[in-house]
C-alpha cells in the first residue's frame, strides 16, 4: 500500500516536474500574450462601439432587463450594476464603464498594474457577457478564457511597466504556457472530434451549408459556383478542417512539426476570416495558437554573444 | 515560492491550480462531446449509449452545482467547443414589415436591425440562432410531444417571442405608434444542399414559421 502511494507521488512529482521545467522557448510568453490580448480587446471593443447602444443597453434591440433573466445565477449583470450605481446618485454609468474599459485594455497593454487591469476587464467583459448572452458567441468564451489566464498569470513581470516600476521578480513562464497548450489542445481536439460525428462534414455539405449562412457571406468571394462544378473541393475541405482539429494535439506539442501545423492552423482561421467574415473570432484563435506554440525566445543582446 | 529554475519564480501552488482546471474543462468538453454524439447520425441508442446518456446528465448535475458554474462562467469554460458540430446549425431570419396602423398596408420592410458595424451583425445572427428552439417547440406541439428541457418548454417559447416583440417595438421609435404597427415573421432560411445544387436547384427557400403582430407597450 505504501509503494503503491509512493509510486502515486512519485508520478505527481515526475508531471509536477514535467509541467514547470523552464523552456527556453516560452521566454516571452508573457509579453507576448499580455501586449496581443490587450490590443485585440482594445480594437475589439472599439470594432462593436458604435453598436453598443442597440446591443447593450435598457433602451437598445430587446432590453437589458428581459435578456438577463437568461443569466447565471450569482454572477453581475451590466444592469444590476446601473441600478446600484443609480441609487448612489451615479447616472452616466455607460460612459463609466465604456472610458474604464478603454483605459484598462491601454495600461494592461503596456503593463502598468497589469493584474488589476486584468481583473476589471475581465469584471467589465463578464457582467456584458452576463447581461447580453444571447448576443454572445465564439469570441466572447475566448474572451472569457484569455482574459481569465492573464489574472492567473503573472504577465507583468517581463518587459512591462511594472517590472520596471515595482523591480518585480521574473516569473518562470512554462506552467502557465503549458496550461494554455494543454487547453487549446482540448478545445481543438473535441472540436474535431465533434464535427467528425456529423456526415455533413465528410462530404462537404457542412463547408457548402457555412458558406451560405445568411448574414456571414464573404465581402471578398461572391458566388462559389466553382464548389458546384468540383463538390471534391468542399469535400476536401471538409475533411481537412477534422484532421487539422482533432490532430491538434499530437503535431503542435511534436517540435518537429509544430510550425507546419501552426501554419496550417493559422490558413484554417484565416479561410474563416475571408469566407464567413468572422474577423475577430479567426484573429483571437490566431492570437491564442501563436501564444501556445509559437517560438518566443528571447534574442541574445549583441553584446551577449560576444561574450 | 520555490526556485527550481534559476532566477526565476515558480509557484507551487499553480500546478495543483491547473490540475484542478483542466479537470473541469475536460468534464464540460466531455459532456458537450456526448450532446454532439447524440445529436449525430452515427448515434445509435444500444445499452452502452443509454448508459453514456445517463453518465452525461449525472455530470450535467454536477456542472450546475453553486460556485462550480459561477467558476466556469468567470474562466469562460461553460461550454464545450463543438463549433459548428456535428452539422452546421439552420438559419433562421426574421422580417420586420412597418404597416399602418390597421395592418393593411405595408409600406417597408427589413431583414436587419439599423447596426452599423460587422460585429453587431454578427451578435444579431447569434441571437436568430436561439430560434432553432423555436422550430422544436413548435414540431413538439403538432406531434403531441412534451419535452423535459426548459430550452424546449412553453414558457421559454413565450419568452422567445417576447424577443421577437422587443425587436418590433424598437422601430417605433423611428415609426410612431400613433401612425404605424410593426409585424414580425420569422423564417427557416433553407439553402439548397450541395447536391441539389448540382442539380441546379438554386434558390433558397424560407420557410415561415410564424408571424407576431407587434403592439406598442401602452405608457
Amino acid at each position: 500500500m505504501l509503494s503503491l502511494l509512493k509510486n502515486k507521488f512519485g508520478i505527481i512529482n515526475t508531471i509536477h516536474k514535467s509541467f514547470s521545467r523552464y523552456q527556453k522557448e516560452d521566454r516571452m510568453f508573457f509579453p507576448f500574450l499580455r501586449i496581443s490580448l490587450g490590443l485585440f480587446f482594445l480594437v475589439h471593443f472599439l470594432s462593436t462601439l458604435a453598436d453598443f447602444d442597440i446591443l447593450f443597453t435598457n433602451e437598445g434591440l430587446i432590453p437589458l432587463d428581459v435578456i438577463s433573466l437568461l443569466r447565471v445565477k450569482g454572477i453581475p449583470t451590466l444592469n444590476i450594476i446601473i441600478k446600484l450605481l443609480n441609487n448612489v446618485g451615479i447616472d452616466n454609468v455607460y460612459t463609466i464603464y465604456i472610458y474604464t474599459y478603454i483605459i484598462c485594455c491601454i495600461t494592461f497593454t503596456i503593463g502598468l498594474f497589469s493584474r488589476v487591469s486584468a481583473i476589471v476587464i475581465l469584471f467589465l467583459h463578464i457582467i456584458l457577457f452576463q447581461s447580453s448572452n444571447i448576443y454572445m458567441y465564439g469570441i466572447d468564451f475566448f474572451k472569457s478564457i484569455s482574459m481569465f489566464y492573464c489574472v492567473v498569470i503573472p504577465l507583468g513581470s517581463k518587459i512591462s511597466l511594472d517590472a520596471v516600476l515595482f523591480k518585480k521578480k521574473e516569473y518562470n513562464p512554462s506552467p502557465y504556457r503549458n496550461l494554455l497548450r494543454i487547453h487549446l489542445s482540448i478545445v481543438y481536439f473535441t472540436s474535431g472530434l465533434d464535427k467528425a460525428f456529423g456526415i455533413n462534414w465528410w462530404n462537404g455539405e457542412s463547408i457548402w451549408k457555412s458558406l451560405h449562412l445568411p448574414g456571414f457571406e464573404s465581402y471578398i468571394i461572391r458566388d462559389y459556383d466553382l464548389l458546384q462544378i468540383y463538390p471534391i473541393i468542399p469535400l476536401f475541405i471538409g475533411v481537412l478542417t477534422v484532421f487539422i482539429e482533432i490532430l491538434y494535439p499530437f503535431f503542435m506539442w511534436r517540435k518537429r512539426t509544430r510550425n507546419y501545423w501552426l501554419a496550417l492552423v493559422i490558413c484554417l482561421h484565416m479561410g474563416i476570416i475571408i469566407a464567413m467574415n468572422l474577423y475577430f473570432f479567426g484573429a483571437i484563435m490566431i492570437l491564442l495558437s501563436l501564444s501556445g506554440f509559437l517560438n518566443l525566445e528571447e534574442k541574445e543582446h549583441q553584446g551577449a554573444n560576444s561574450n | 515560492m520555490d526556485s527550481i529554475n534559476g532566477n526565476l519564480k515558480t509557484s507551487k501552488y499553480f500546478f495543483y491550480f491547473a490540475i484542478v482546471h483542466i479537470l473541469l474543462i475536460l468534464i464540460v468538453s466531455l459532456t458537450s462531446t456526448v450532446d454532439s454524439y447524440e445529436q449525430s447520425t452515427s448515434y445509435s441508442e444500444n445499452s452502452f449509449t443509454k448508459s453514456l446518456i445517463k453518465f452525461n446528465d449525472n455530470i450535467l448535475s454536477l456542472n450546475s452545482l453553486p460556485i462550480i458554474k459561477q467558476y466556469e462562467t468567470i474562466g469562460g469554460i461553460n461550454a464545450g467547443y463543438g463549433f459548428f458540430a456535428p452539422n452546421v446549425a439552420s438559419a433562421y431570419i426574421l422580417k420586420i414589415s412597418v404597416y399602418d396602423k390597421e395592418y393593411r398596408k405595408e409600406y417597408k420592410s427589413s431583414f436587419f436591425p439599423p447596426f452599423k458595424t460587422r460585429e453587431g451583425l454578427n451578435r444579431y445572427h447569434t441571437l436568430l440562432g436561439y430560434f432553432q428552439n423555436k422550430l422544436t417547440i413548435i414540431e413538439n406541439k403538432l406531434n403531441n410531444k412534451k419535452s423535459d428541457e426548459f430550452e424546449e418548454s412553453d414558457e421559454y417559447g413565450e419568452y422567445l417571442d417576447i424577443f421577437i416583440k422587443s425587436i418590433g417595438r424598437y422601430y417605433y421609435k423611428e415609426y410612431p405608434s400613433d401612425r404605424y404597427r410593426m409585424q414580425c415573421t420569422l423564417y427557416l432560411y433553407h439553402y439548397p444542399l450541395l447536391q441539389e445544387s448540382i442539380l441546379q436547384k438554386k434558390a433558397p427557400v424560407l420557410i415561415q414559421l410564424l408571424k407576431i403582430n407587434v403592439e406598442p407597450l401602452k405608457k
